[in-house]
Order: C-alpha cells, then structure tokens, then sequence
C-alpha cells in the first residue's frame, strides 16, 4: 500500500479518503494568505494530511502578540518574516510538503500570479479591502476560496465556488473598517480547522461543502448556526458581464 | 405583516435566537432596525452609530442578500421575510 516509504504517515486518512484521495491531495497547491490565526491553523491540517504544495503569503513580522493563537511561529521566531517562519514549520511537520514563503502583503499587483499557480486559495486575511481583493483574484483564475474570520470567541466561514456560489462580496459588499479583534487561538482553531476540512473535501470529493451557507460559530454558547446566503447578480466581482 | 428575525453574535444575549417582529405593511429594514432599537438603549447603541446611521460593523441579511447589497436601510420588507442580523468578524 504505501509506495512512498514514509512509513505509512497517512494510514488513518487513507482509510477515509482512498489512495486517490490522497494522491489528489498531494497532486494539489494551496495558496494560504495570512500567517496568522487562521492561517496558522489551516496550514497545520493541510501539512500534515499531505497537501502536495503550499504557498504562504505574509508581509508581517512575527511579535510576541502574536504567539497566543499563532501557532506556526514559536518566541525565537519573534523578528522573523511569517511567511519564513511558518514554511519552515510547514516543512518540518511533514516533509512530504513543498513550501514556499512569499514575504509580501497581498496585493492588486502581486495577487493575479499568486493564484495563476493554485489550485486554490485559503482566505487567512484579517481585513476585508484585501479579502476582496483575493475574492476578485479567485474569481478571475476560477479557484475556489476558502473564507474564514474570526473575533473573539465569534467566527464564520464559507467555502466560494466562482460562478456558482455567491462571492464574498455576494455576502459582504462593503469592507468594514480594518480593526485590531480581540483574539483567542481556540477560535482560529475552530474555524481554521474548518476551512482545511472544506479543502480537503473540495480536493477528494465527497461530502457537502459549505455553498450558500456561512457558518457562524459562537464559542462564548458552543453554539453554530448557518445563514442561508444568495448570490447578487449585479456583484461587481462575479455579477454576469453585459454584453454591449 | 410578520418578519422572522435570526439574531446571531453580540444581538442573540439581547434579542434571543429567533422571534417574529410584527410590522405595518411597506414597512422596510430601517423600521426593524428602528423597532429593535426602541426595546433597549444597549441595543440602539449596538445597532446605531451617534450619527443614525447603521454601525458599519453590523450585518443585515435580508433572504440571503445584505441590505447594502439590496436597497440599504430602505430596502422594503414583506410578510414571511427572514432577516439575519449579526455583528461583522473581520480578523484572522
Ligand atoms: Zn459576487
């Protein structure tokens, strides 16, 4: 069964997904923007089921604020580029995994090439003016993205299928002001782990993804709900082009 | 006419999880929103900012579309609608 001589790291997984599911995830790349909370969080679950390839984008330097949720960088990582730090965590959690930093915010210049070479992108921002930014970049390559935020002990998340499921700017199409949130690294976790699960189900198959639903997580009840959400067809991001 | 209400986040403590809000027919978001407002002066304050306007961290979903999205706070409601109301979560 195992032909990669890795002493069988994704035996339990293989029961659930298949050997072709597993050869799926590790024929695939991951654009991951943020080195954060979530980011952290997504990129541990991809690492370690086997994601073939994972490019991290973060502009930031690690501070010890950071080190209460952000669990890819560690206090001698203080000072160092995130997205160093956290390719270098990526690799050494499973060695399988193909990681590369990109030290940069992202941006209307640089994020048209960023998702030319993915086959998805894992929305691990914490403002919208760049959230919809990666939205429209999404929209335009026709890959799929993974929205996720979070505050507090409060978090929602919903998986975006170009043309198909409504945009992130469908659900939410002002930017609201950028904000410092309070943050806790349980709730990046919940909806982090989330969002790698939406991955790895959009990249075996099988199950239901998150499409027309944001799930909104309540950790101060241990309560989750979801919002039934429509798509606008006037979006400016994924609306029907008129024909002149 | 009656709008079902689903208040999540910060607006489920005050409003709880769901109710029904009975509301004169052609009435529209604004007069929820205005209507939810008036139960307390906690909730005026979590849904209105000083100026009247709508906070722009709230979040209003009218059938699946938000209102900014529809026709802002004048967006009409009708009898059967369900309107989600939640707190904006940006960070990562
Ligand atoms: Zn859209």
């Amino acid at each position: 069964m195992d032909d990669r001589g890795d002493g069988g790291r994704y035996d339990r997984q293989i029961r659930l997904i298949g050997p072709e599911g597993q050869k799926r995830l590790a024929r695939s790349t991951a654009l991951v923007i943020g080195a954060g909370g979530l980011g952290s969080a997504v990129s541990t679950y991809l690492a370690v089921a086997g994601i073939g390839r994972m490019i991290v984008v973060d502009g930031d330097v690690v501070e010890e604020s950071n080190l209460n949720r952000q669990i890819l960088h560690q206090t001698l990582d203080i000072g160092r580029p995130k997205a160093v730090s956290a390719a270098e965590t990526i690799r050494e959690l499973n060695p399988q995994v193909e990681a590369e930093a990109v030290v940069d915010y992202a941006d209307e210049d640089n994020l048209e090439g960023l998702v030319a070479r993915a086959d998805l992108a894992v929305d691990a921002l914490d403002d919208f003016y760049a959230r919809h930014l990666l939205n429209k970049a999404a929209i335009d390559a026709e890959i799929p993205l993974f929205h996720g935020a979070i505050s507090g002990f409060d978090g929602q998340v919903t998986t975006v299928i170009p043309h198909k499921t409504p945009c992130l700017r469908c659900i939410f199409p002002h930017p609201p002001k950028r904000e410092t949130s309070p943050a806790i690294g349980s709730t990046c976790g919940v909806i982090g782990s989330i969002q790698a699960t939406e991955v790895i189900k959009y990249l075996v198959g099988g199950g239901g993804l998150l499409e027309g639903r944001l799930l909104i997580w309540d950790g101060s009840r241990g309560r989750s709900d979801e919002i039934s959400i429509r798509r606008n067809p006037l979006c400016q991001d994924c609306g029907q082009r008129r024909e002149i | 006419m009656l709008i079902r209400l689903k208040p999540f986040g910060r607006f489920r403590a005050p409003l709880g999880e769901e109710m029904d809000v009975d509301l004169p027919v052609g009435s529209s978001v604004s007069d929820l929103l205005l209507r939810l407002s008036s139960l307390s002066s906690d909730l005026h304050a979590q849904i209105f900012d000083a100026g009247g306007e709508v906070r722009e961290d709230v979040n209003v979903m009218v059938n699946g579309r938000h209102f900014l999205s529809l026709g802002g706070t004048s967006t009409p409601l009708e009898e059967g609608d369900e309107v989600a109301l939640f707190p904006a979560v940006v960070g990562g």
